[in-house]
């Protein structure tokens, strides 16, 4: 949460300030490059990856590799847990999920075909992107874009780009997490939270439920803020690929069956799983937090220092 | 003239083929999620049918643009490109609400099994006259050229050479071929299809 703050307030408002507005921008020529844009243009990244290598420039190529190669990092660190422990979006509507002490509206499981339409976002903006040739899911879904410049010259499409980002912003990063306390913008709209259930399967780290001291009272189910676990995995003691790593489950289970484990079930119980999982989520997360809250606090301190002494 | 002719045709397919591959992918993924066999060997009718759906797309469009030559380059392009846009969108939204729901769409003409069935036709048939970038320098040509029989051959070879980068997909749909995964296709079909649909009514309205 405090990652996801400070880019709002060091990242997002400098945007703005250099901009002018959140509505009309003057000049911002690229879009904002984050994790959640790669997944999305995958397919623009390899035809651009092609183009380059075979214009033999080494040096359009490099940058590019440079981020696949952050992001191979990070994924052989801690896996699934970037959404929890790294992602400086994810801890937005987490806060809006902290705010309410019980759920509104008591939506506990989904069933899996609607649990999926994350995966289906990203093949169809995947596929939209590549046809269009443009970051589509930046450009029409995102609503973190929203305070950033809109590459349109028609101003009818910037303020239709303009509405859709408020709008699926004002949803699923605040409304829908303060009625069913759980992350519904990365349980349904983030793409790149699917990229990483696919491909997060490349890391050791899992989370398991132990047969013998699960008493399936479906705690963790209620907990789980990305619904990984649905009442049939709670029978099956399985959490789905989409897990998190949040360890939100942990602290739930009344009799403590829950844990870290490598492999599937490879140590689970032992000590170990944990401090190397929670070692790795701090480096991760504390390296990506580099990148924004020192910055964000020098601001922070600068406007207290404004609105106090003048 | 003739070697010329295929040749340009070729070489322009297999140049820009990664366009084609951009231009059908996001109609052709989502419909192998859903309709795909678990092996190739069941594939293969559905390879043909939609091959045979977008060859005959291509040559009766190759025939036309080089028989009516210049008197088309003025609206053609840019309409016609909402206009199959609209339809193949339309048809793939179609296609998935009556896979899914079967039974809702059994007034369909004899339900939903003979759109399954033809599906593959009718996709490879929209698809061939969705107008890609590659297909508009074809076209070019094509009007300076203004011979029918020059037309078609032109796209038959170009034809041949795009549809290298279209196979791979085929060759790949076994492995996604899951009861959960033709749910991520229908759901991926519906998203596509609209978000598409969108584009190209809010073409056709602006142009």
């Amino acid at each position: 949460m405090i990652l996801a703050w400070a880019f709002i307030l060091e990242f997002k408002s400098a945007l703005v300030g250099l901009a002018g507005s959140a509505w009309i921008t003057k000049d911002v020529q690229e879009v904002p490059y984050c994790h959640i844009a790669i997944s999305s243009t995958l397919l623009n990244h390899l035809h651009g990856q092609y183009l380059a290598i075979t214009s033999g420039n080494f040096l359009k190529w490099s940058p590019l590799t440079a981020g696949a190669f952050f992001w191979l990092l990070a994924t052989l660190s801690i896996g699934q847990g970037w959404c929890s422990w790294a992602c400086f979006y994810g801890g937005l509507d987490t806060t809006f999920t902290k705010l309410v002490k019980k759920p509104i509206l008591k939506l506990y499981h989904l069933p899996r075909s609607l649990r999926d339409f994350s995966l289906a976002l990203l093949i169809a903006v995947v596929l939209f992107s590549f046809a269009r040739s443009e970051p589509s899911y930046c450009l029409w879904l995102c609503p973190l874009k929203i305070t950033t410049g809109f590459l349109d010259p028609n101003t009818l499409i910037r303020r239709m780009q303009f509405s859709s980002f408020a709008i699926l912003g004002i949803l699923f990063i605040i409304l829908i997490p303060l009625f069913i306390k759980k992350r519904a913008f990365c349980t349904f709209l983030c793409p790149f939270g699917a990229w990483q259930a696919l491909v997060g399967r490349i890391n050791p780290f899992k989370v398991t439920i132990n047969a013998d001291t699960c008493t399936l009272c479906q705690q963790c189910m209620k907990v789980c803020p990305v619904y990984a676990i649905s009442p049939e995995g709670v029978e099956k003691h399985e959490v789905s690929s989409y897990c998190n790593r949040c360890g939100d489950c942990f602290d739930a289970c009344p009799t403590g069956a829950i844990h870290y484990s490598f492999g599937s079930g490879h140590l689970s119980g032992s000590i170990l799983p944990r401090v190397f999982f929670l070692i790795s989520a701090w480096l991760v997360g504390g390296s990506v937090s580099l990148l924004f809250v020192p910055a964000a606090l020098v601001r922070l301190t600068h406007w207290i220092n404004l609105f106090f002494h003048g | 003239m003739l070697v010329q002719i295929l040749t340009e045709g070729f070489s322009l397919g297999a140049s820009t083929g990664v366009l084609c591959l951009g231009t059908c992918a996001p109609f052709l993924v989502p419909y192998l999620m859903m309709g795909a066999r678990p092996n190739l060997k069941e594939n293969a009718p559905l390879v043909i049918q939609f091959f045979l759906g977008r060859f005959l797309a291509y040559f009766l469009f190759g025939m036309c643009a080089g028989w009516i030559g210049g008197e088309i380059r003025p609206h053609l392009s840019a309409n016609l490109r909402s206009a199959t846009l609209i339809a193949t969108s339309a048809f793939m939204i179609f296609f998935a609400l009556t896979q899914k729901f079967p039974k809702r769409f059994c007034f369909f003409a004899g339900g939903a099994k003979p759109l399954k069935l033809r599906a593959p036709f009718l996709l490879g048939l929209l698809l061939g006259l969705n107008i890609c970038p590659p297909f508009l320098v074809g076209m070019a040509r094509l009007l300076e050229i203004g011979n029918l029989w020059f037309g078609a051959l032109f796209f038959t070879a170009f034809f041949v050479s795009s549809s290298f980068y279209l196979l791979p997909l085929f060759a790949v749909s076994p492995f996604i071929s899951s009861d959960r995964l033709k749910n991520v296709g229908f759901l991926a079909s519906l998203l596509v299809g609209g978000w598409f649909l969108l584009t190209g009514v809010f073409a056709l309205l602006s142009a």
